[in-house]
């Protein structure tokens, strides 16, 4: 391969890289990205004569008018597509110049452009194939710009472009580890002022169950298993809560129900405020950071009852009037939460009864429902004598008298919770909830029904819990006076056994989820907090390793085990390399090898001895196998400095069979010297005794 | 590359030259760097991204500008690998002439076991614009570059260093190292003008016919024994059976006819201006056309007398006098090695009517 293509090849294997890093972001041009990779491709293997490439130019002229006009009208009119736009332009001026001769000096515009779309990448919250894409574009674009250069010089002082050889090419490759280290050590160092950015983030998403409104009857048959990241959650203490499978991730709660579906009314009076459960809650806290998508309703999930939520990016909070956190702001949220671990205990809530209603008549209001309703949560509840009984009766009766599916065919009731209290006798979570809610408001409870997450999977290669969207659950919250909302469950308990990732594939989504939140996390969402949390960290180690007496023991000795070991690897294989020096042929390696098997049997063979003399001072010391040694080194004579004999396999293989030769006849003289020592020293014994 | 330089001889200057330089080498920084277009374009785009992410926040920028820093700390590690362990040695031709190119060579040794040294220009800092390249100088091996100098003025040019320079691997910055190698270049005067052939005191008397016949012969005169070859004697005198027994080239001596030496007297005034120069090219190409046509010619200066002699060995001679000799205004005549009417006058602002023959430098 000539310089020119191999230089031009790299090039576009650098256009390629920053493209797949384009490619990683959210909402990046994907039918744009598609036909710039189809013509770099195209690229690295076809090159247009003058004339077709006449022809692509003025195509390309065309398109990149065009869409510099499009560009060009979308920013003057602010258009919602942002840089799209100039995203496609870039894109097409990358394919132009790669489909360009081989003898356009376009290396300049290629670098540029390319460097360009990583930069645009950077835009788009690139997910982690940047990180790969970013290390293959520094260590194409070292060696791409080095043949580049050469190239050029070459050319300009008109003399032939030098042979690159592998050894150029890996020690190119390996210097360009010292720009991958800078970039760590920028990266890491460089302190963060600014907080937040104006690039694209994350799209919303819309999840069932989640909206303004959610309609009871409108995703009966819907409820598919969707793996997509609802949330990441890391406790501080590294492990979950045992009971991490039932924690319920609150999301926004619901006060009117019209028969068939919620929503929130409007004037409601001011919510509960966090810090008041305090003090009537068992005290216990639990800290954890929420690592959350985007989703339509900017709601702020939590475990209830969220007692305080620091947030880590530009995120304004706000507490609705329904007690529901939420936030104002384009950013992930990401933030620290700090709730109460568990409820009060039921003898407590027995005494909470009577007492002021929170929002008047807004937790208290009933569609149209049959009688029959009414007469079941009369049933239900009369026996008993306390509101936390009742609601605990009703709960109960749900969990076991009726059945969860999700496999609800959609139909035209007018009261599904009619249909499902007494015909279908079936449901998903929604009808559980909003039955209990019926029946506790019919009995003259507040209650109100909430929407969020259930449960999730522990990511033990992140050490958080990955929160997936098919764990979207609905529950309910009952008003205790003096304790505030309260969680009950009404939905049967093999919700969780139903939903959720199982098997080699889900293990495996778990680690490459691992690996995307440690991007997140680590990269992306990396912040000045990170920067002196990480100095803390290693300050701290330090001082404890100075400090301590015992310190010694806590160092991490598998780590400098396996650093010591990778370091002698390498200069054991540097040395290797060095020792090696210029490539021996294999007939002199033969040759090689017989000095060394005459040298171990006592021949003294000096470094500067010629190969003649060597074969003369084999037949002196008449030495075994000097028949075929002196073959041996003739042949290699032969090979080494005969006048247009190359030396081939054959005769290679010719002085192996002849240096097996040789080896036996020196093997057979040991054993019988061997032999003979043997018996002379049995003999001798013999005669001593 | 051709290349013009245009230093004036060195002078008394010459003497302080050495402890300058070698105080100037010991003061200067061991590297010398220098942005390049490109270079220039990369580190304005590196900064612009350390804006946009200090300002925007944007951790993947921070990534992005630590590679670009990383690109320039990696560019400054393999310049240096390229310069280091490098050694010079000039070559210069004899015989470099104004407005002539000169081709001079380097040989540039490698003495790294592993790494080849890319892209080295080599510039001499005496003659600005001078410079040569060579694409690769492999690890334990050597490689030449060749440099072609267009003179345009006679005299001696000192040279005490070299500069090493490589823009390697990117091209964004030229790292220069200065080497010590002294050597000279000594320029001769132009030897091409046309002129006619000048008349000596032989050649009137032929013309008056009382010449002997040996003065005819074109310079040969009484054959007077055999003498080992010299270099500029004249091929045809060589004596082939003595050469053979001798085993080394023998030639013919003849007696000659001092009549027919061609006395160049070079006027040293300069009062003329470019005319005492253009003198000096008259009294070179004098001496070339002598050499030519196997003609014994000697030279009178100021400075140096040059005994008559042929051939090429003594046309060097000759303009490495022409080479250095010096003009000043009003300065007299040399001392002159013969009668005046066998001596040819070449000056610039003379016309002696006493001398056999008289060259007058008009302007250019």
């Amino acid at each position: 391969m000539t310089l020119h293509l191999l230089h031009r090849r790299l090039t576009i294997a650098m256009a390629l890289a920053a493209l797949a890093a384009l490619a990683s972001g959210v909402q990046a041009p994907r039918p744009s990205i598609l036909v710039a990779a189809a013509a770099l491709l195209l690229g690295l293997v076809w090159r247009p004569s003058a004339r077709a490439s006449t022809v692509l130019d003025r195509v390309w002229l065309i398109v990149a008018l065009l869409l510099a006009g499009r560009a060009f009208l979308s920013f003057v009119y602010q258009s919602a597509e942002g840089v799209l736009p100039w995203i496609d332009l870039l894109l097409v001026l990358l394919a132009s110049e790669a489909l360009k001769p081989l003898d356009a000096e376009n290396d300049g515009r290629l670098y540029g452009l390319s460097f360009a779309l990583l930069v645009a990448s950077a835009a788009y919250r690139a997910g982690v194939v940047f990180a790969g894409a970013f290390m293959g574009f520094v260590a194409l674009s070292s060696v791409a710009l080095m043949l580049g250069y050469l190239r050029r010089q070459a050319e300009r002082y008109g003399v032939e472009p030098p042979r690159i050889g592998r050894r150029v090419l890996v020690v190119t490759l390996a210097a360009s580890l010292i720009a991958l280290t800078t970039s760590a050590f920028v990266f890491l160092s460089f302190p963060r002022l600014a907080k937040g950015w104006f690039g694209r983030q994350a799209s919303a998403q819309q999840i069932a169950g989640l909206g303004d409104q959610v309609s009871l009857d409108a995703h009966g048959s819907e409820i598919q298993s969707n793996p997509s990241v609802a949330l990441r959650v890391e406790f501080l203490r590294d492990a979950p809560p045992a009971d991490y499978p039932s924690l319920h991730w609150r999301g926004r709660s619901f006060d009117h129900f019209d028969g068939v579906r919620w929503s929130s009314s409007r004037g409601l009076h001011a919510a509960v405020r966090p810090r008041s459960y305090e003090r009537s809650w068992p005290s216990a806290e639990i800290h954890y950071d929420v690592y959350s998508t985007v989703l339509e309703q900017r709601i702020l999930f939590a475990l209830h009852p969220l007692l305080d939520a620091r947030m880590r990016t530009s995120i304004s909070p706000y507490l609705s009037p329904a007690g529901d956190m939420r936030y104002t702001g384009d950013d992930v949220p990401v933030y620290r939460a700090t709730s109460l671990r568990y409820r009060p205990p039921a003898e407590a809530l027995r005494q909470a009864d009577g007492g002021p209603n929170p929002g008047g008549w807004a937790y208290l209001q009933l569609p149209d429902l049959s009688e029959r309703v009414h007469a079941l949560a009369d049933s239900l509840t009369s026996p008993h004598g306390n509101r936390y009984d009742r609601v605990a009766a009703v709960e109960s009766w749900l969990r076991t008298q009726l059945e969860y599916t999700r496999e609800l065919p959609r139909s035209e009731l007018r009261s599904p919770v009619d249909a499902f209290l007494f015909e279908r006798r079936r449901g998903h979570c929604e009808y559980f909830s909003t039955a209990m809610v019926m029946l506790l408001r019919s009995a003259g409870i507040p209650a109100r029904n909430v929407t969020g997450f259930l449960g999730g999977d522990w990511n033990e290669f992140g050490k958080y819990l990955v929160v997936t969207q098919d764990r979207a659950h609905s529950w309910v919250e009952v008003w205790f006076p003096e304790y505030g909302w309260v969680e009950f469950d009404p939905t049967p308990s093999e919700v969780t056994d139903v939903i959720g990732p199982d098997g080699a594939l889900a293990g495996l989504r778990l680690f490459f989820d691992g690996v995307q939140h440690r991007w997140q996390k680590w990269v992306l969402d990396y912040d000045l907090g990170k920067q002196i949390e990480l100095l803390r960290r290693a300050s701290a180690m330090f001082e404890r390793n100075r400090s301590r007496p015992g310190a010694a023991a806590d160092l991490p000795w598998r780590n400098i085990a396996l650093f010591l070991l990778a370091a002698a690897m390498t200069a054991w294989l540097v040395k290797a390399i060095r020792r090696r020096g210029a490539p021996v042929a294999g007939t002199s390696r033969v040759y090689l090898d017989l000095r060394k098997r005459y040298g171990r049997a006592g021949l003294p063979v000096p470094e500067d001895v010629t190969p003649l003399a060597f074969a003369r001072a084999l037949e002196q010391g008449s030495w075994p196998g000097a028949g075929p040694a002196r073959q041996l080194i003739s042949l290699y004579l032969e090979s080494r400095f005969g006048v247009g004999v190359p030396p081939d396999t054959a005769t290679e293989k010719q002085m192996r069979r002849l240096l097996r030769q040789a080896d036996l006849e020196l093997r057979r003289a040991r054993r019988v010297r061997a032999g003979t020592r043997a018996a002379s020293g049995s003999t001798s014994g013999a005669a001593a005794e | 590359m051709a290349t013009g330089a245009d230093v004036p001889p060195a002078g008394g200057w010459a003497m302080l030259r050495p402890g300058w330089h070698s105080l100037r080498r010991m003061l200067r920084p061991p590297r010398r760097l220098r942005f390049t277009r490109a270079g220039l374009a990369f580190t304005g785009g590196t900064l612009a991204i350390g804006l946009a992410s200090i300002n925007t926040g944007n951790n993947l920028l921070y990534l992005l500008l630590g590679a670009a820093l990383g690109f320039i700390a990696l560019s400054g590690w393999l310049s240096e690998q390229s310069l280091r362990r490098v050694s010079i040695t000039r070559r210069v031709p004899r015989g470099a002439t104004v407005g002539r190119a000169t081709r001079v060579l380097y040989v540039l040794s490698n003495r790294k076991r592993r790494m080849s040294s890319f892209a080295l220009e080599i510039t001499e800092r005496e003659l600005p614009g001078a410079r040569a390249f060579v694409v690769e100088v492999p690890p334990n091996g050597s490689a030449t570059a060749r440099l072609e100098i267009v003179f345009h003025r006679r005299g001696r040019y000192s040279v005490d260093e070299l500069t090493l320079a490589t823009s390697y691997p990117f091209g964004f910055f030229t790292k220069s190292r200065d080497l010590a190698s002294l050597g000279s270049f000594l320029v001769w005067p132009r030897h091409d003008l046309p002129l006619r052939e000048p008349r000596t005191a032989g050649l009137r008397a032929r013309r008056r016919g009382s010449a002997s016949a040996p003065a005819l012969g074109g310079g040969r005169g009484e054959f007077r024994g055999l003498r080992d070859y010299r270099s500029g004697d004249d091929p045809r005198d060589v004596h082939w059976p003595s050469s053979a027994r001798a085993g080394e080239p023998v030639v013919r001596d003849f007696e000659r006819d001092d009549s027919d030496v061609i006395w160049i007297c070079l006027d040293p005034d300069s009062s003329a201006g470019d005319r005492g120069e253009r003198a000096v090219e008259i009294a070179a190409s004098l001496a070339a056309g002598a050499a030519r046509r196997g003609r014994r010619f000697g030279l009178a200066t100021a400075e140096a007398t040059i005994t008559p002699g042929t051939g090429e060995a003594q046309l060097g001679q000759v303009l490495d006098l022409l080479a250095r000799v010096e003009l000043s205004p009003g300065a007299p005549l040399p001392p002159l090695p013969a009668a005046p009417e066998s001596c040819v006058l070449v000056s610039a602002t003379r016309d002696d009517t006493r001398f056999g023959d008289r060259f007058l430098a008009e302007p250019a």
